[in-house]
């Protein structure tokens, strides 16, 4: 099935190339490739000696907008991300996670009056994740595909002020995700004699999820700008039940799994004089789940022993988190620019407790997750369609998290170069 | 003192990607090895990549034949032919059509070069790959293309005859052919009268791979890399020659 999606959606992409190239004298074509190479040694936590790492980026959108009267218009985007490994998260594992992305959008845009704009979309997304290199795109367990609707309002109630509502629905799904752990332990600690014959559903990952968007932009002077961002957004699993200390029945009369994020941005930004910009940022997150996080304490012949602590198991994925960044703006010139990025992102999770080297969880202690880092990032336009782009972070992480496997105690240096050729 | 900071910037990455690749050559060539052994079409699809030149013909001529030296370095035997069958005006796009084709002669020599390998009974890869691009400028010294291809190949490895070494010997067996369509998109611009920058992205739509290339396109020479993000090397250079 998800084959022939994207092979279809490949169709779709060439057939929309093709029109872009005979479009019409009013019709506007948007194109980008972003290609970035980089290198990142890092110290990690389970060793002495510091690894080297080579990766690539490429990022490629296509878009077309064709004008239907002198209010509506179309718009179509098309977008192939493949982001190798890298700076992501807190977590060593970005050093070798992959995935490859592919967004397909189609837009209806109604401009109601000069100062409201109304637009309803629906999208298909496709992500190709892997852990590592030895999987094949088609076979990685949490590959997952994403479809809906959704709906925006913008509304410029002066030439300074802008507001946005946005609402969308999707339904994400799993191909190929399985957690036959679980099922194991549900089929082996079945008092019940329903264990051999347990439905499956009750494992699978498939959620609707629903989001709301808020945002006001607003220009304080001439050379002062804000902008306000907030985003909640709630995922129904469909089928999937949380786990309990229990695992001698069926999980079919526990509570379906939830998760609720809400994102507030803050941004402020002032020109300090023609060639310096200065920008603070700040968002704060927070995530709540009912998720239950199964401890499997040990696997041998007789299967997967389950370890209960309810204070450790459950709220396993709920926190709050703290991202603040000063970005430094410096103007050579309209094509040239020198930014800084310092950065600091704090993660405290409300009832996770961290684990000791040997992955043993500490008591008394809530996990926290920190990580500092600077960037240097030069940007200048060679070419009218052509911006250059070497940049430098130096990330530092630390978490009373000590377990080897996670790995959320290293720091990397970060070396890449972007090359942007954008229409 | 932007010249001298852009010499130090270029300086420092080529520093950087020098050690790094010289560091970890053997352990890529070891991995190569592996990743032929283990899945075949992932190398066969490396030596496409590098060997086709699927960009429109930008320059005056209205048939152009290349080959890519780096690869004929390798022993890997290759040409690409592309012709342009409908010029450029205001109304209509340049459309080009070509094909490229390549042998790999030098795994004939490979038995009598490295002693394991001496009983092998077949080694052999080849491939090909048709194509059209379709361009059209977008400004004066801009120019979009978009375009599709089938890769067509044949790898065969069979090493049943070995009193097999380990490394070997779970994998003895290779035959398989190849196709598979790609689309690709990508953007020139002038950089001189007669030369080009131009970047290419494609998707292998059976194989779901990206690849990408960046080209400095002249007259008769191309100089360029390819980044192949599932490669165990993922920047190829390339060297073309064209006529």
């Amino acid at each position: 099935m998800k084959r022939i999606d994207i092979k279809i959606l490949t169709i779709i992409l060439l057939v929309i190339s093709f029109t872009s190239i005979t479009l019409a004298k009013d019709d506007m074509i948007y194109f980008k490739v972003d290609l970035s190479q980089s290198s990142m040694l890092v110290n990690t936590t389970y060793s002495d000696t510091p690894e080297y790492n080579i990766s690539n980026s490429i990022l490629t959108d296509i878009g077309y907008k064709t004008d239907l009267s002198k209010q509506s218009s179309l718009l179509f985007i098309y977008e192939l991300n493949y982001q190798g490994p890298g700076l992501k998260g807190y977590s060593e594992e970005g050093f070798d996670s992959r995935n490859m992305d592919h967004l397909f959008v189609a837009k209806y845009i109604y401009k109601q009056s000069p100062q409201t704009e109304l637009a309803f979309k629906t999208d298909f997304f496709y992500q190709f994740f892997r852990i590592g290199k030895t999987e094949t795109w088609g076979d990685a367990l949490y590959n997952f595909g994403k479809t809906g609707l959704g709906f925006s309002i913008t509304y410029e109630s002066s030439p300074k002020t802008t507001l946005f509502l946005g609402i969308d629905q999707h339904y994400l799904w799993f191909p190929n995700y399985n957690d036959l752990v679980r099922e194991a332990l549900y089929t082996l600690n079945d008092t019940t004699g329903e264990g051999a014959n347990m439905n499956t559903d009750w494992l699978n990952q498939d959620f609707f999820q629903s989001s709301l968007r808020l945002s006001l932009d607003h220009k304080l002077s001439k050379n002062t700008f804000m902008s306000i961002n907030n985003s909640i957004l709630y995922r129904f699993y469909i089928d999937r039940r949380i786990d309990d200390a229990s695992l001698t029945t069926n999980p079919e009369d526990n509570d379906r799994q939830y998760d609720f994020l809400n994102e507030l941005a803050l941004e402020l930004g002032t020109f300090l004089s023609a060639d310096w910009l200065l920008q603070l940022k700040y968002t704060f997150t927070f995530m709540k789940s009912n998720y239950f996080y199964l401890n499997i304490g040990d696997v041998d012949t007789s299967g997967p022993t389950p370890v209960f602590d309810a204070a450790t198991n459950e709220n396993y994925n709920s926190y709050h988190q703290h991202v603040f960044s000063v970005p430094i703006t410096h103007f050579f010139s309209s094509r040239s620019a020198l930014i800084f990025i310092p950065q600091i992102e704090y993660r405290k999770y409300i009832d996770r407790k961290p684990k000791d080297d040997t992955s043993t969880f500490i008591n008394g202690e809530k996990q926290y997750n920190l990580a500092l880092s600077g960037t240097l990032s030069w940007e200048f336009k060679k070419y009218e369609n052509l911006t250059i782009n070497p940049l430098y972070t130096f990330k530092w992480t630390n978490s009373n998290n000590k377990d080897l496997t996670a790995g959320y105690n290293y720091n990397v240096h970060f070396f890449g170069i972007r090359l942007v050729f954008e229409y | 003192m932007m010249k001298k900071l852009k010499l130090i910037l270029l300086c420092f990455f080529i520093f950087f990607y020098s050690i790094s690749s010289f560091a970890s050559f053997t352990e890529d060539i070891n991995e190569i090895a592996a990743d032929f052994l283990y899945y075949p079409k992932m190398t066969f699809l490396d030596i496409q990549y590098n060997v086709e030149d699927n960009f429109p013909t930008w320059n005056e001529n209205s048939f152009e034949l290349g080959t890519n030296l780096f690869m004929n370095a390798l022993t890997i035997a290759n040409f690409n032919i592309k012709t342009e069958i409908s010029a450029p005006d205001t109304h209509s796009p340049r459309l080009t059509l070509g094909l490229s084709a390549w042998y790999f002669w030098g795994l004939h020599i490979v038995p009598s070069v490295v002693s394991e390998l001496s009983d092998a009974e077949s080694m052999m890869a080849f491939g090909g790959n048709p194509f059209f691009t379709i361009s059209h400028k977008f400004s004066d010294s801009m120019e979009l293309f978009t375009g599709a291809k089938i890769t067509t190949g044949y790898v065969s490895v069979d090493l049943r005859g070995l009193n097999s070494k380990d490394a070997f010997k779970s994998v003895s067996y290779i035959d398989d052919f190849y196709i598979d369509p790609a689309v690709y998109v990508g953007m020139g611009i002038d950089t001189g009268k007669k030369s080009k920058l131009a970047v290419q992205v494609g998707y292998q739509i059976i194989e779901n791979r990206i690849f990408t290339k960046l080209m400095w396109i002249g007259e008769t020479w191309d100089f360029g890399l390819g980044f192949y993000p599932d490669s165990a090397i993922i920047i190829h250079p390339i060297i073309n020659i064209r006529f």
